[in-house]
């Protein structure tokens, strides 16, 4: 149950992430970017 | 308020340097020009004031044609809502190029604001001996001049103390330096009586600058505005005024010459030079570096050996992390029960993850060279080369730039091309950048290539693996320049611009910059294996984990009990009961959600000899590149047997096979997945930034389309050549 409970508690973890950064890769809206020295974030 | 001061100056006179000098930032710099594409932001502190500061895109005239130049113009005239307005200026000029400086900085001071020149690059001109008498200077602009050398840091003290007196409002307001004939002059006058009519519909006052850009620029960008907002009465004043200045010549010729009759007077009494020109060590260099052929051939040789020693160099390194992360997914495996949490862990996290992170090694060294080119200098002279080449598909040296910083990442790339006034060549120039290999390529190159291309010597000093890495970077610009030619015979037609390019002198590169550069692209490249990829990892998991019927497994506990009950001897039968294991993750891989997906659309890429699994991978993998390498690991460590040792990604891949027991990676198939990943656009953020410059989502759309149909039409080609000529073993 324990087992279940942390990898059900992981994928929902992974699934809320990875929607949140495309969502702000989505609207433009990230950390300024260390690579091109830019005002959005290169990656 | 805090006073907010703006920094400016001619492309590559080292604005950048003294901006981080000044704000103990580490804004990007190199030594070329156009680095700088969007205007950055900083703080200064002083004693017991803080100024903002803002780094604006290198210009050469005020007369906004692009962007990158609009961007300075809108910024410095106020029309920026978002922008706090500017309260004084720091001007930036090259010591060693002063008259071509002050053309720009003669613009500048009819903002009629306070200002504060840095005389900077003071080290190039005593090497070419050219001499300026900074007081002398500083009495014909009236403004303080101080000499500095942001590449060592010399000045930069006795800059802040002018700075803060400039930022505390202690230097007066300078008046316009440049003095216009006679009728452009009345003109100008007239202008101002008329602009006095509509203080009320303005709401500001009209500085000289601005009017002489109303004057000069006819259909520019501030006459638009004005007349927008002072209706068709204005533009007809306008018109009439212009017309009452015609003058010994067009506006334009008169303005220009003007401002070099102010310069050339001012270099008269300030700057004293050899009668003969003294030719440079970097014109001598030259000589060689942008030669027809020599200079060619020096440039493809440079970057064959950067490719070949990416392979040689980076892979003891890369052996002992790949070697790590199976030594760690075999530790944590034997620590962890057997079940789902074990394959979370070590299918999941250290599979996907770890098979990223291996290729650290090489991301580091391609951006050290990379770094390294751009701060000696040379890539100017590789943009004049790649001049010929360009020019044959309708874009000019301009594009290059752009499409070499694409090498690294696409999306400043995209951003680069501000600097190309062209409307035409920068929308072909956009278009093409993202078929340029950037460094999330690198790692699907790499994996395929050591595990499916011979590591044989050729021409005696080159390795084939190097040598078809560069043919992998080299197949994006030979397929951008049909693509550019296309496009600019078809949607973009219009005439090939000329190339004018500022060559910088070549010097000793920064190891701070370089140093800056490559820990960035590493940091850059962990934090992204540590989220993005790590969490993608757990979703694939999750989707080729489950659901887990127990149909399989009582299937299969029925079969191993039958081979329990055989008379075999042990070795016979854990051979068999191995088999049977593999069999059972087998079965689970294809009955699972990505599994079933993958059938679905495995017909698809049969044609181009790939599995289910690749594909799967592959459409995993359209957000961003990498994520493929991170999906193969998870997709092939489920697919195999539980108990087995784990291996790299490298040997798992050279292993798998079709069910029929054919092996499934030939070097056809590696190949084809290069092609396809060279030509295919997979980056969500490079067509975010297309749509974010272009303010149009068709061009993102079209970028999509045809890269993702060329990568297809591409990668079938590959393989069924490859096939053909190898008899399909590969």
């Amino acid at each position: 149950m324990v087992e279940v409970l942390v990898v059900a508690g992981v994928i929902a973890a992974a699934v809320l992430y990875t929607g949140r950064r495309v969502w702000l890769m989505a609207k433009g809206k990230s950390q300024g970017c260390s690579k091109c020295g830019g005002e959005k974030h290169c990656s | 308020m805090m006073p907010t001061i703006a920094i400016l100056g001619n492309p590559n006179v080292g604005k950048t340097a003294i901006f981080n000098a000044l704000t103990g930032l580490n804004q990007t710099t190199a030594n070329y020009a156009g680095v700088t594409v969007a205007r950055k932001y900083g703080e200064v502190r002083l004693n017991g004031l803080t100024a903002r500061l803002v780094d604006l895109p290198g210009a050469y005239s005020l007369a906004a044609r692009s962007p990158d130049e609009m961007i300075v113009t809108d910024v410095l005239l106020g029309q920026r809502r978002e922008e706090d307005p500017i309260d004084g200026l720091l001007i930036v000029v090259d010591a060693s190029n002063l008259e071509r400086n002050l053309y720009f900085l003669s613009q500048l001071m009819e903002l009629e604001l306070p200002t504060l020149v840095a005389l900077n690059m003071t080290d190039v001109a005593r090497r070419r001996h050219i001499h300026v008498d900074v007081d002398a200077l500083s009495e014909a602009l009236g403004v303080p001049v101080v000499p500095t050398c942001a590449a060592t840091g010399k000045g930069i003290e006795t800059l802040r103390v002018r700075f803060e007196r400039l930022s505390k409002g202690d230097i007066a307001p300078v008046s316009a330096v440049c003095r216009f004939p006679e009728q452009e002059h009345s003109a100008i006058q007239h202008l101002a009586e008329e602009l006095k009519k509509h203080e009320g519909a303005l709401h500001r006052s009209v500085p000289l600058l601005e009017m002489v850009r109303l004057l000069v620029d006819e259909g520019g960008e501030a006459e638009r505005r004005l007349t927008r907002l002072l209706g068709p009465s204005f533009e007809a004043r306008l018109r009439e005024i212009r017309r009452e200045a015609w003058g010994t010549g067009p506006l334009a010729t008169q303005e220009a010459q003007a401002r070099y009759a102010w310069a050339q007077e001012v270099m008269r009494k300030c700057v004293s030079r050899p009668a003969q020109r003294v030719r440079t060590r970097s014109e001598k260099i030259d000589d060689l570096l942008t030669h027809r052929i020599w200079g060619t051939l020096f440039f493809v040789g440079t970057m064959l050996l950067l490719f070949q020693s990416i392979y040689t160099w980076a892979a003891p390194v890369m052996d002992f992390i790949d070697g790590a992360v199976a030594a760690l997914g075999n530790y944590v495996g034997a620590q962890l029960p057997q079940g789902m949490l074990q394959s979370l862990v070590v299918d999941g996290m250290i599979a996907g993850v770890g098979g990223v992170v291996i290729f650290l090694p090489q991301i580091l060294l391609l951006s050290l060279f990379i770094a390294l080119l751009e701060d000696c200098g040379y890539m100017a002279r590789a943009a004049f080369l790649m001049d010929k080449l360009l020019s044959w598909c309708g874009l000019s040296g301009q594009s290059f730039i752009p499409m070499l910083t694409s090498f690294a990442c696409a999306v400043p790339g995209v951003m680069a091309t501000r600097t190309i006034g062209d409307r035409r060549d920068r929308m072909t120039t956009i278009l093409v950048a993202p078929l340029m290999s950037c460094s999330a390529r690198l790692p699907v190159y790499v994996i395929m290539i050591a595990a499916f291309v011979p590591a044989v010597q050729v021409l005696g000093i080159f390795n084939l693996q190097g040598v078809t890495l560069f043919a992998m970077y080299l197949l994006g610009i030979l397929v951008a320049a049909p693509v550019a030619w296309t496009l600019k015979k078809t949607i973009f037609k219009g005439p090939t611009p000329p190339l004018l390019l500022e060559m910088p002198s070549y010097k000793i590169p920064q190891p701070r910059t370089v140093g800056l550069k490559v820990y960035r692209e590493g940091r850059e490249f962990l934090v992204r294996a540590g989220t993005l990829i790590f969490a993608v990892s757990i979703i694939v998991w999750a989707l080729a984990y489950f659901p887990r019927p127990a149909s399989i497994a009582e299937q299969y506990e029925a079969q191993r009990a039958q081979v329990e009950s055989q008379p075999l001897d042990p070795a016979e039968k854990e051979e068999a009961l191995a088999a049977l294991d593999e069999a059972e993750a087998g079965d689970y891989l294809r009955g699972s959600f990505l599994g079933l997906a993958g059938h679905a659309i495995e017909p698809l890429f049969l044609p181009l000899g790939w599995d289910w699994r690749i594909a799967t991978a592959t459409i995993a993998s359209f957000p961003a590149r990498e994520i493929i390498v991170a999906t193969l690991g998870t997709l092939f460590n489920l697919g195999a047997d539980e108990d087995e040792t784990s291996e790299s990604l490298r040997d798992t891949l050279q292993h798998a096979t079709w069910p029929d027991g054919r092996k499934l990676f030939t070097l056809p198939v590696a190949l084809s997945i290069m092609v396809f990943f060279a030509l295919c656009m997979q980056c969500a953020a490079t067509l975010m930034t297309i749509y974010r410059e272009t303010r149009q989502a068709r061009w993102p759309l079209l970028t999509f389309s045809y890269m993702t149909i060329l990568a297809y039409i591409g990668a079938f080609v590959t393989y069924q050549v490859a096939s053909s000529l190898t008899g399909g073993a590969g």
